[in-house]
């Protein structure tokens, strides 16, 4: 085996091995995901969306290699003339074996093959024919197509986030004593605690100019009565 | 003829000389009550009816107040009632013992109570109530006489002195009775009538507040010994208390 071909299959192996890689990896970051859910991490919510996740890469088309061969004789053939004077023209064992006879002769280097030749005397001599086959040196290689890259789809469903209601922090405001309502306290205009006597005074002194008449009328009926 | 007119002019002149005695003792009568507040006429309307609960018991000890004290009292909380009966007494004797209602001024803005009966001058216009803690004293008044001459609740204020106690019944929210005790702070003072009102923030302030909540009681007569205008004194007595119990 050439080198050539040794490349082709490392090439072959190694694609072979990335795309192996490839699938690995590619389960993993299926799988992985669902730990990662419990992490900590803060939720973000995204739409749905396909992936295309790759499983093969592609794998390039390799050019092949034609087979390497060399014509070598494998009989010789002597003209039989059979009376004729003329050679023989375009007449081969193949295509007129009649007039040509098999001979035992091993090839000598120069004789040409494929084709009539003469050989011997000059002007007189024979015609021979060298039949030939193709020998094999290197066989052919054949090309290897372009494998396209394999992906698989891979879906994600939305993420929604759970509301989550952020409660601020409660700071209780310092506790202030609600100010008091302001008090009514009206001071009165006066404590008026002695209820007024203008009238008992004001009959006091009626009695006392009545008493005062009538005591003056009784004096001036008296004298009247002595005079 | 003449017989018959002597004899009508001198029954005449025995009617008029019986009718001018009547009315001069009368009017002596009347003129004494008036200015003297006729010390042998009854108290017009002395309660009659002192609530059920919380007895004021007069003791032999000299000063009331002391007897009922005691050496580590309890701190004074606030009385949820409306005080309905006001006594005071020196050397446990009562020298006034009276009804107390809720009064609130007049149209003239003048706080007077109603007779036979202490007022107690509250809420809205004056929102203490005597014995809680307040800037403000509890207020209340009380008539001397009455219009016709005679004594009336408040009548002996101006004999209370220093150390006398003054004992106010509440009427509870939650029902029942309850006392507070109460020590006269000084003697009574006779003070400008006019000049308690308009200088209450100033001068008069110690009748009407006090410079720390307290629970402070102010009590108002008038005095009948000062001038009088237009048949009312010009003068009230003021006799402030502190609770004690």
């Amino acid at each position: 085996m050439s080198s050539d071909n040794r490349g082709a299959g490392v090439l072959r192996k190694a694609a072979y091995a990335a795309g192996a890689m490839s699938l690995a990896v590619a389960g993993i970051l299926i799988t992985v995901p669902g730990a990662s859910a419990d992490d900590a991490a803060p939720c973000t919510p995204m739409a749905a969306y396909d992936e295309q996740v790759l499983v093969t890469p592609e794998v390039p088309a390799t050019p092949g290699t034609p087979a390497v061969t060399h014509t070598a004789p494998v009989q010789r053939w002597s003209w039989n003339p059979h009376g004729e004077q003329d050679g023989p023209g375009d007449s081969t064992p193949i295509n007129d074996p009649d007039h040509w006879t098999a001979n035992t002769e091993h090839y000598k280097d120069g004789e040409p093959l494929g084709e009539a030749y003469q050989a011997g005397t000059p002007g007189n001599g024979d015609w021979f024919y060298w039949t030939t086959e193709e020998v094999i040196d290197t066989p052919a290689v054949p090309g290897t197509p372009e494998i396209p890259a394999v992906y698989q789809t891979v879906h994600h469903d939305a993420v929604t986030c759970p509301v989550t209601v952020v409660t601020p922090p409660v700071v209780a405001p310092p506790v202030v004593a609600p100010a008091p309502e302001p008090e009514t306290h009206t001071v009165p205009a006066t404590v008026q605690t002695d209820a007024d006597q203008t009238a008992v005074l004001v009959l006091s002194g009626g009695l006392g100019l009545l008493a005062a008449g009538a005591l003056t009328g009784a004096g001036l009926l008296a004298r009247s009565r002595r005079n | 003829m003449n017989d018959r007119a002597t004899a009508r002019r001198r029954r005449l002149a025995v009617a008029l000389l019986v009718v001018g005695l009547l009315a001069g003792a009368a009017a002596v009568l009347l003129w004494s009550a008036t200015r003297s507040a006729l010390g042998g006429v009854p108290m017009s309307t002395a309660p009659v009816s002192a609530p059920t609960a919380a007895p004021v018991t007069p003791t032999d000890s000299p000063d009331p107040v002391t007897s009922t004290a005691t050496p580590t009292p309890a701190p004074l909380q606030d009385i949820a009632g409306i005080p309905v009966h006001v006594t005071v007494l020196q050397q446990g004797v009562p020298l006034i013992d009276a009804d107390v209602n809720q009064i609130q001024l007049n149209g003239d803005g003048w706080l007077s109570p109603d007779e036979g009966l202490a007022g107690w001058y509250g809420p809205p216009q004056w929102e203490t109530v005597p014995g809680d803690l307040s800037d403000y004293r509890g207020i209340i008044v009380g008539h001397n006489v009455t219009g016709y001459g005679t004594k009336d609740v408040f009548y002996d204020l101006g004999q209370v002195r220093a150390g006398d106690s003054v004992v106010l019944t509440y009427a509870l929210q939650a029902g029942g009775f309850a006392t507070a005790g109460f020590t006269v702070t000084q003697d009574a003072r006779s003070v400008p009538k006019q000049d308690v009102v308009a200088q209450a923030a100033t001068t008069y302030k110690w009748v009407w507040q006090s410079d720390a909540p307290e629970r402070a009681l102010s009590l108002f007569s008038c005095d009948l010994d000062a001038p009088h205008i237009d048949g009312h004194s010009v003068d009230n007595w003021i006799v402030t208390a502190e609770r004690v119990s």
